[in-house]
């Protein structure tokens, strides 16, 4: 009888298993709109069923007791209830928060333009850069294609926002650069030092930057090194005006690259007509060796060190008198040497440290020697931590130490200056999330500069808002401060530092493969440096403000990209021997490019065209004293063709380049004798590029694993 | 004596339990897997089948199968998105089918199915943006299968897979049918001798695509020969 019992017990139990409790509801998003297909079910038991196509779902379970109830579907928010499973029926009407995952999270894009795997502003990649008609291979030329960049034809730095040259500076791995361009003589362009292909991201900034990057007034450029090489590669290239020879060797948790490359520019110039009477045509050989190593623990170690060898000679016109014509050599040699470390702390602490060793060295030799050596020494050190969701903190040191010595020797005569730079800074910075859609960076930087006994504060924030699905809002601005040029500090050591204060606001709509992009900024310049009749003093200043437009689209024409970038600027200052505010000789108000790529697949080539027109620039003329003279407007279209092809089983690519394909004349002012001839006029001459067109031919091969290519 | 039968029982139902889920499992992945290799792979429903495979691996947090799998549908959606040109999809589909691969590593010890799939997801970054991520993630792509292969000599998908990248990469990038085409009759041979043994719920799948790119590269070889 007793088992009898237990039997029924048992048997009473089982039915109680087998009684179900059924769910039954409906999933809408946002907008009330059905979600078909979510997931609906019991964490941690088999029992759920996917919504219809109404938003409808319906399943029961035997399961008893608590259990959490949960939806998922794929761009939103888990949705979970803890619910009861007691044999009732349940009715639920939910509705999904769209996620914030990476894809469409508000982010930072005031004032800057990122390249770069996984980046979402608006980008560049390394491929983009080599295939840009007119970069001719150059980070710097193709990111003159953007907007905020000005074309100076005759310097070939980056001139930012109505900034000059050297208010734009590089940043590797977060430390200075001391000497970002290749050394030339006036009215040679110069080009990058730094390989597009040595770099996973970059990020081009024309304004409103991180507290992490000081002594730029205009414009940061922030390139990241790569991680450990993919492949092991042999790189073979043979161009019309040198080759380079590369090796790449991986290793499991290593990689190290060696290459040397030579240039030489004499049998090119000889075929195509000059505008400079070259008595050497420029020369360049040198090498590189990369090291990277990944270690156990997961701290990665980079070693990079450089060095660089180059010389040309040319006959110019006496400045004097602009009569006879003089000979002008230049020897430059170059070292870079940088080493990074960066690593996972305890206490989720993110720690990253470089260190960069620059020697530049200068030797002319014209009617006098002039030699120039500079050393420089950086370092950056930064500790960044998640709090939380909601806050990203970061905080570092910087140093900068840069001495510099000239030395100038005419007949008997000896001149010898030299400046020491010292400088350290400090900053602290938060990335806070403050909603879904509102994220703020707010920033201090503290600088320190021995020379001066200056101690500076640099305030910076930015802001970014999400005004709908494809499109953000956001404003930044800040204070920088920058020692001025070594040629001032020459005649005045102690001149103060300079300074700009930026403010920008911009709009930007971006949806799978189209991008438009608006921003407004205004720039004010304090303390800059000042040639009066008297003194070299810091009483210069000014303002710009402008108006920047990009739009990119590589969906609206098949197997096509290309991109539209147009800058307005309005920009006066006081500054170098220029007492009253005028329109700086570097400041184009107009500037546009087209930059367009097609690729052909029957002739498994991409075809590039870049057109730009920028307006004319002023120009000094000596007869009256001022910035009087115009430039014909810059104009050029250059085309780019590269075919992709196997040689020998080898991914080869074959590029061909040429510059201002239609011929236009440009001219970048002019030059004037420095004495005036007998009626009282200066005698002057016409500064033209070095040749009117830039013909390129170059075969690269890469040797390597399946898939391997250099790019 | 009552007590030891009681307890008898009750080990007994135990024991039952314990099967049953074990057989649960089996049943409902036989299930599934018998959805995803129907003949005609345009009436696969894949959403539903993701969610019913999240199910269970919800249930069953000891088994590395349900997100092998998951990884393996969640590139087939990433397929079909870049089929739909959704880039943004893709990503979204092949991430995720990179994270379950990640879940079904840390359940099991390495093996052959998953440095395949390793190999299979660096595909799935190709198809985000071929141009771009092409040079990186083909190289990726074929160290895993190369390392499939040698942990698994009769494993016949990373020669399938290795075969696909070829197939579908430029000739100049170095793919094209002729050099796809041994690797896809290696991986026929290989798909013959397994389609001859039992895998129960063990990955089998890919036979079908590698039939269907077998005829396709007989197909390009005869039109570059004309």
């Amino acid at each position: 009888m007793r088992y009898f019992s237990t039997l029924l017990l048992l048997l009473s139990l089982a039915a109680s298993l087998s009684a179900q409790t059924s769910f039954s509801g409906l999933v809408v998003d946002e907008n009330d709109e059905p979600v078909i297909g979510a997931n609906v079910y019991l964490a941690g038991t088999y029992d759920g069923t996917s919504t219809e196509l109404d938003g409808t779902f319906l399943f029961e379970t035997t399961e008893v007791g608590e259990w959490i109830l949960t939806i998922t579907y794929l761009g939103y928010e888990n949705w979970e209830a803890t619910i009861q499973c007691d044999q009732s029926a349940q009715s639920f009407e939910v509705k999904l928060a769209q996620s914030t995952n990476d894809l469409e999270a508000v982010v930072i894009t005031a004032g800057a333009f990122e390249a770069g795997e996984g980046k979402k502003s608006v980008t560049l990649s390394t491929l983009d850069i080599v295939t840009t008609a007119g970069a001719t291979g150059d980070v710097i030329g193709a990111l003159q294609t953007l907007p905020g960049a000005q074309r100076v034809g005759e310097d070939g730095r980056l001139f930012v926002r109505g900034g000059a040259a050297y208010e734009t500076k590089t940043f590797i791995d977060g430390a200075y650069v001391a000497q970002p361009y290749t050394s030339t003589v006036p009215n040679v362009p110069a080009r990058g030092r730094f390989s597009p292909t040595l770099f996973n991201g970059t990020t081009f900034s024309t304004g409103g930057y991180s507290a992490a990057y000081g002594q730029a007034l205009s414009s940061a450029l922030i390139l990241e090194s790569d991680d450990l090489a993919d492949h092991t590669l042999t790189g073979i290239s043979l161009m019309s005006v040198g080759g380079s020879l590369s090796h790449t060797q991986r290793w499991e948790n290593t990689s190290v690259s060696v290459s040397a490359d030579y240039t030489n520019l004499q049998p090119y110039m000889g075929l195509i007509p000059q505008n400079i009477e070259w008595d050497q045509a420029p020369k360049t050989s040198g090498g590189q060796v990369i090291f990277r190593h990944r270690f156990e623990e997961g701290g990665l170690l980079k070693a990079q060190v450089q060095h660089h060898a180059s010389s040309m000679a040319l006959s110019t016109l006496n400045p004097q008198l602009l009569e006879e014509s003089i000979y002008v050599r230049l020897e430059n040699d170059y070292t870079y040497a940088g080493l990074s470390y960066q690593t996972m702390l305890p206490g989720d602490w993110s720690l990253k440290s470089t260190l960069a060793y620059t020697r530049h060295e200068d030797r002319t030799r014209t009617i006098a020697q002039i030699n120039e050596r500079q050393d420089a020494i950086t370092g950056n050190l930064q500790l960044s931590k998640g709090i939380g969701e909601t806050h990203l903190l970061r905080s570092g040191l910087n140093f900068i130490y840069e001495d510099t010595q000239e030395g100038l020797r005419f007949e008997e005569h000896m001149e010898e200056h030299g400046v020491k730079e010292p400088l350290v800074a400090a900053y602290l910075e938060d990335d806070w999330t403050i909603s879904k859609k509102l994220v703020a960076r707010l920033g201090a930087r503290v600088e320190y500069r021995t020379s001066t006994e200056e101690l500076t504060l640099s305030p910076r924030w930015s802001l970014a808002y999400k005004t709908g699905e494809y499109s953000q809002i956001g404003v930044a601005g800040g204070r920088f401060v920058q020692t001025p040029t070594t040629n001032f500090l020459f005649q005045q050591p102690g001149l103060q530092s300079e300074e700009a204060s930026h403010l920008l606001a911009n709009w930007q709509w971006q949806k799978s493969g189209r991008t438009i992009r608006v921003e407004a900024y205004e720039k004010s310049y304090r303390n800059l440096a000042l040639q009066t009749e008297k003194e070299l003093n810091n009483e210069g200043g000014g303002f710009a403000r402008g108006l920047d437009l990009y739009y990119r689209d590589r969906l609206s024409i098949p197997n096509s990209d290309f991109w539209v970038s147009y800058s307005y600027l309005n920009t006066e200052r006081t500054f170098d021997r220029f007492n009253t505010p005028i329109q700086p000789g570097f400041a184009s108000p107009h500037t546009l490019n087209v930059v367009y790529k097609y690729w052909v697949n029957r002739w498994q080539s991409m075809i590039g065209l870049t057109g730009v027109w920028a307006s004319p620039r002023n120009y000094y003329r000596p007869d009256n004293g001022a910035l009087a003279g115009q430039t014909t407007a810059f104009r050029d279209l250059s085309f780019n063709w590269s075919y992709l092809t196997q040689i020998k089983d080898h991914f080869t690519v074959i590029h061909f380049s040429v510059s201002n394909l239609p011929g236009f004349d440009n001219h970048f002012g002019e030059q004037f004798s420095q004495q005036p001839a007998a009626d009282g006029t200066y005698p002057a001459t016409t500064i033209r590029p070095p040749a009117k067109r830039f013909v390129f031919l170059g075969v690269l091969i890469s040797i390597g694993e399946e898939g391997a290519s250099i790019y | 004596m009552k007590n030891l039968i009681v307890f008898f029982l009750f080990s007994l139902s135990i024991s039952i339990t314990v099967e049953a889920q074990e057989d649960r499992f089996t049943t409902a992945m036989t299930a599934l897997i018998e959805q995803m290799t129907v003949e005609d792979p345009s009436a696969i429903d894949w959403p539903s089948i993701t969610n019913k495979l999240e199910r269970i691996g919800s249930a069953e947090p000891d088994q590395w199968l349900p997100h092998y799998y998951l990884s393996y549908a969640n590139l087939q959606l990433a397929m079909s998105a870049m089929n739909q040109g959704n880039p943004q999809g893709v990503e979204q589909y092949v991430k995720l089918s990179e994270a379950h691969l990640g879940k079904a590593k840390e359940l099991t010890a390495m093996n052959s199915e998953l440095k395949c799939m390793e190999g299979y997801v660096a595909q799935g970054y190709i198809w985000i943006d071929p141009m771009n991520n092409g040079p990186q993630y083909a190289g990726a792509a074929h160290a895993a299968y190369a390392a499939a292969i040698a942990m698994d000599e009769a494993n016949p998908r990373p020669h399938m897979l290795r075969g696909m990248l070829t197939l579908f990469t430029p000739e100049f990038f170095g793919g094209g049918a002729e050099k796809a085409k041994p690797m896809l009759d290696a991986a026929s041979a290989l798909y013959e001798q397994e389609s001859a043994t039992d895998k129960g719920i063990l990955p089998a799948w890919g036979q079908p695509t590698n039939n269907w790119m077998v005829q396709k590269a007989a197909r390009d070889l005869a039109a570059s020969d004309e």
